[in-house]
């Protein structure tokens, strides 16, 4: 037993050495690595600065010997010109572009997406997205499969760099699979911009034609959130969303259909994409939504209300100061005050405290 | 030149910005956040102030707010530096007190013809 | 007692006594052996947490989704009671975060000193009718709101009637008009960046992610400008020193390595966020115990577990919450017997969940491990010094020729001592190691040399003292004392 005793001691001694060696190591080391990173990192940052943003001899030269670069040392500038790449535009960006795929750039983030190692896959996809080349587009869309959430998430930046529309159905999927992907697939639609409104609609178009319903607002009322069903629903709220977020006035007809056709999730983010865009033809739809019970979609239906801004919303957001919910009654004054005129006599006449603290902020913001 | 003082808290944005006005030939005092920028524009007094909208901290709206309220600074120019193309940016940095805007990913080139341009009004004024 | 009953006895019963102390030694060890390895595994699963998290950063583009649609709403919830030495700084610095979208509400539980005219002087404010929601049941009576008119509007306070921190916290939940809750000490120092990284798992995985908490840190020894942590360092004290190590081991370590078990059962009081919809439904901070931060989570486990809902509470180790730590002994007594206290009640209110499947990692893991190695720690380590001082006493009665052996054999008490030495030693190294490799906060080889004095140094002492006080906490816990607001003696953040 105390052979064993002692074993012990002698194996945690030496481990106790052992990590005080290599934090002493990895603290001075990375003092001296670091100061000599630097300065290469410098030296180079300022080759790439002069071949891109200098004039004359001095860019041809800097250039040139960027071009001349081999192996390490020019994936050191691959490196940085991707940094640097997202960041601009005009002729640097194209000067900067062209060297990287005469070099190959493209070919060679090609090969990482097929790599075992999750992060060089990441790796690939966001290189990918920094050189925005069309027609990597369908390289890209296989990662969204991937079963690492974070090689899918850089993929889904990736194709919003590219801006490729012929994506949008598989980033839908994706996000369907996987509810984290949200924002981010949200984000790339709104960067793929305009271009994606077709297939959004189409999206939308198709629950339509069979009875909308699916997706109902779970506990997480005010925050919209709950347990969804049917990924049909999903995917149309989602294309809503997307639709709002472009501000898409050509797609305010269909709107309207899903929205009094729906529940749940679907109608909420209806309501939502319809107060983006703006549209007085969706006044009284969204008045419908108000007068009805979900809370979430209430408050959805007031604040699209108050960013449309039309006085005719007026009294049906004065009789939804019920009190019946906190959110709801928030939006509906926050709403109200965003009428102005109309609104704010509304807010000065009813009883309902959200109404007097609407107002009073209101003033204290004037004030300032 | 003319001194400017650059505020952004993306290093690459401070390189690629501080590299090209200084071979326009002006003076150019890099920092990477709005009240840096505050203090480093009562400091050096600059002719025109770069300031990015999203910092850490003191945004670049702050910052510019708190220049105007500066008795010696209310007049210098400022150009913001926003990554979201966005309306509601633009109209709150004109409200804010700033002269111009650009909008990232910029062109260079162009952020110095507009440094340059903002510097000459400054001056006929 | 042992030695004057061996003393004189026949030959047998001091050997009998002999044995029992040597078996008892052993055990000592089996337990240190079990609970530092228990540890170690939760520090390679923190070691993973890390190695996730910090891949994502470089191509996940977290910065970029700062000015990105679907970005949920923040309410900082800043509780306080006479805290005028410092709350204006540390309300400035918080309404200066970077995010999108957030509000601070600073609710004073009926202060006596100056604490809300210096708020409204600082920041310019009015009254203003906000009104605040009566779901949660409070005690403390809300006597006035008032809003700031500088830069956008987003500073609100709330005065009520005194009620405790629990119940200001409530009051803020009330009146918080965001769908995410974040509650942070008034004296705790944020990273400009911690409301966006805390709240990323909420972006990230929307549907379950109900909580999250942040790593608390150090505050002592940095430099502190504006309500910021500018330059990170050691302490020169001793105390905050050893608490330094202290943090790293047991809240980021420990936490990480529970919350990638899903087993995260405390959020520090001093920086969580939590779903708004989700505390209403809790009914808020309970104000019956002392960490009500704590109990708060360990309560929304039992919720999730009994109404089946699929929700994650979540642990962010990067940046970071500052507090700063006590520096008398004082002080760092009330606290530990507090935490202590507060952990003993908790875990006693909900000892129902104790081994129940239907808790999932909580129930079967987290919380027995807590009884075990937590609660009881302080117990076994109490015994352990006793132990060691009746054996060294027996050595002395032999060199006094008063027993003719030594009760227990010294070359195998050395063993016994060394080996739980260096263990929990490797440990808070290893927590060491882990930061070297991942945030690097520290810089400096005299630095690390204190950090490294600071592992001896919480062998020798520190731990057997907290332990002391954390039995004296258990104690109080069994007695049912009164709890009481504060637990710290505040300085203004600019001056440590």
């Amino acid at each position: 037993m105390s052979h064993l005793l002692w074993l012990l001691v002698g194996v945690l001694g030496a481990g106790a050495a052992v990590q005080v060696v290599a934090l002493v190591v990895l603290r001075l080391g990375r003092r001296m690595l670091s100061r000599h990173r630097e300065e290469r990192r410098t030296r180079l940052r300022r080759m790439l600065l002069t071949a891109l943003l200098g004039e004359g001899d001095e860019a041809r030269v800097a250039f040139a010997a960027l071009r001349a670069r081999r192996g390490r040392s020019w994936h050191e500038v691959e490196n940085q010109a991707l940094s640097l790449l997202p960041k601009i535009k005009g002729d640097a960006r194209i000067t900067l572009t062209a060297l990287l795929l005469e070099r190959g750039a493209v070919r060679r983030a090609g090969r990482g997406l097929r790599s075992r190692r999750m992060v060089a896959r990441a790796a690939a996809a966001h290189r990918l997205g920094s050189l925005a080349q069309p027609e990597s587009t369908p390289h890209l869309l296989p990662l969204l499969r991937d079963k690492h959430f974070l090689v899918r998430r850089t993929a889904v930046r990736a194709l919003g760099q590219l801006g490729d529309p012929a994506a949008v159905p598989a980033l839908l999927d994706a996000v369907v699979r996987d509810d984290s992907l949200t924002r981010d697939a949200m984000g790339t639609i709104q960067r793929i911009g305009s271009a994606a409104v077709d297939p959004l609609r189409a999206e939308l178009a198709s629950v339509t034609g069979r009875g909308v319903s699916t997706g109902s607002t779970g506990r997480g009322g005010s925050t919209g959130r709950g347990v969804s069903t049917g990924s049909t629903g999903r995917r149309a709220a989602l294309a809503a969303t997307g639709l709002g977020l472009l501000t898409d006035v050509g797609s305010v007809p269909l709107l309207v259909r899903v929205l009094e056709r729906s529940r749940g999730r679907l109608r909420v983010a209806t309501a939502e994409a319809l107060g983006l865009i703006g549209s007085p033809a969706a006044v009284a739809p969204l008045l419908t939504t108000l007068g009805e019970g979900d809370p979430a979609a209430r408050t959805a239906a007031a604040t699209a209300l108050g960013r449309i801004g039309s006085a005719e919303a007026a009294g049906g957001l004065a009789r939804a100061l019920d009190g019946a919910d906190r959110d709801a009654d928030r939006a509906v004054a926050a709403a109200l005050l965003r009428l102005e005129g109309t609104g704010r006599e509304v807010l000065a006449t009813t009883g309902s405290p959200y109404a007097a603290e609407a107002l009073a902020v209101h003033r204290v913001r004037q004030d300032a | 030149m003319a001194v400017i003082v650059v505020a952004d808290d993306d290093a690459d944005i401070r390189d690629l910005v501080g590299f090209k006005l200084e071979q326009s030939g002006h003076e150019v005092e890099l920092v990477a956040d709005g009240a840096a920028a505050v203090s480093a524009c009562r400091e050096r007094r600059p002719d025109l102030v770069l300031l990015d909208v999203m910092m850490p901290g003191m945004s670049g709206l702050d910052a510019c707010r708190a220049l105007r309220d500066d008795s010696g600074l209310a007049t210098v120019p400022v150009i913001l530096l926003t990554a979201r193309a966005q309306e509601s940016d633009i109209e709150q940095g004109f409200r804010a007190g700033a002269d111009d805007y650009v909008v990232k990913p910029f062109s260079p080139r162009e952020l110095a013809s507009r440094v340059t341009a903002v510097l000459a009004r400054r001056r006929a004024s | 007692m042992i030695l004057l009953l061996a003393d004189g006895l026949p030959g047998g019963l001091s050997h009998a006594a002999g044995d029992v102390l040597t078996v008892l030694g052993w055990l000592f060890l089996v337990y240190s052996l079990v609970i530092n390895t228990s540890f170690l595994a939760l520090t390679l699963l923190a070691v993973l947490d890390f190695r996730s998290y910090i891949r994502r950063l470089d191509f996940a583009g977290y910065d970029e989704s700062f000015g990105e649609p679907l970005t949920p709403g923040v309410s900082i919830l800043m509780p306080a009671y006479n805290e005028s030495a410092g709350i204006v700084e540390s309300v400035a610095a918080m309404s200066a975060m970077r995010y999108p979208d957030f509000e601070v509400v600073v609710i004073d539980d009926g202060s006596t000193d100056d604490t809300v005219a210096r708020l409204v002087e600082a920041f310019d404010m009015v009254e203003v009718p906000i009104v605040v929601s009566r779901r949660i049941p409070t005690q403390g009576a809300v006597q006035a709101t008032y809003l700031s008119r500088q830069g956008s509007h987003n500073v609100l306070l709330v005065c009520k009637a005194n009620g405790g921190k629990a119940d200001a916290l409530n009051v803020g939940i009330n009146a918080a008009r965001k769908p995410l809750v974040c509650m942070v000490d008034a004296d705790s120092i944020l990273d400009p960046d911690s409301l966006l990284h805390v709240s990323r798992p909420f972006a990230d995985d929307p549907e379950r992610v109900v909580a999250s908490g942040g790593v608390v840190r150090v505050a002592n020894g940095c430099t502190i400008s504006r309500g910021r942590v500018v330059d990170v360092r050691m302490p020169r004290r001793r105390l905050p020193r050893i608490q330094v190590v202290e943090y790293l081991r047991a809240f980021m370590i420990g936490r990480a390595g529970w919350s990638r078990l899903g087993g995260l059962l405390i959020i520090s009081g001093a920086f969580g966020v939590f779903r708004r919809d989700v505390l209403f439904e809790l009914g808020g901070l309970a104000h019956d115990c002392i960490g009500e931060d704590a109990e708060l989570v360990v309560r929304l486990h039992r919720w999730l577990g009994e109404s089946d809902v699929p929700g994650r509470v979540v642990f962010v180790s990067e940046p970071v919450a500052w507090t700063e730590v006590p520096q008398s002994r004082a002080v760092l007594r009330r606290q530990r017997r507090r935490w202590h206290r507060g952990l003993a009640e908790i875990l006693a209110k909900h000892r129902g969940m104790l081994l129940r499947p239907r808790y999932g990692v909580v129930g079967m893991l987290a919380l027995p491990w807590f009884v075990l190695f937590e609660l009881l720690a302080p117990v076994v380590e109490v015994l352990g010094v006793a132990y060691l001082a009746v054996v060294l006493l027996g050595y002395a009665a032999q060199a006094a020729g008063w027993l003719s052996a030594p009760l227990v054999d010294p070359a195998l008490l050395g063993g016994l001592l060394a080996a739980s030495l260096l263990y929990t030693a490797v440990l808070t190294l290893s927590a060491l190691l882990v930061e070297e490799l991942s945030f690097r906060r520290y810089h400096g080889a005299s630095d690390l040399g204190r950090a490294l004095w600071a592992v001896v140094e919480e062998n020798l002492g520190y731990r057997q003292l907290t332990a002391w006080w954390r039995l004296g906490g258990v104690w109080e816990a069994v007695r049912r004392a009164r709890p009481e607001w504060g637990d710290m003696q505040r300085q203004g953040l600019g001056k440590s």
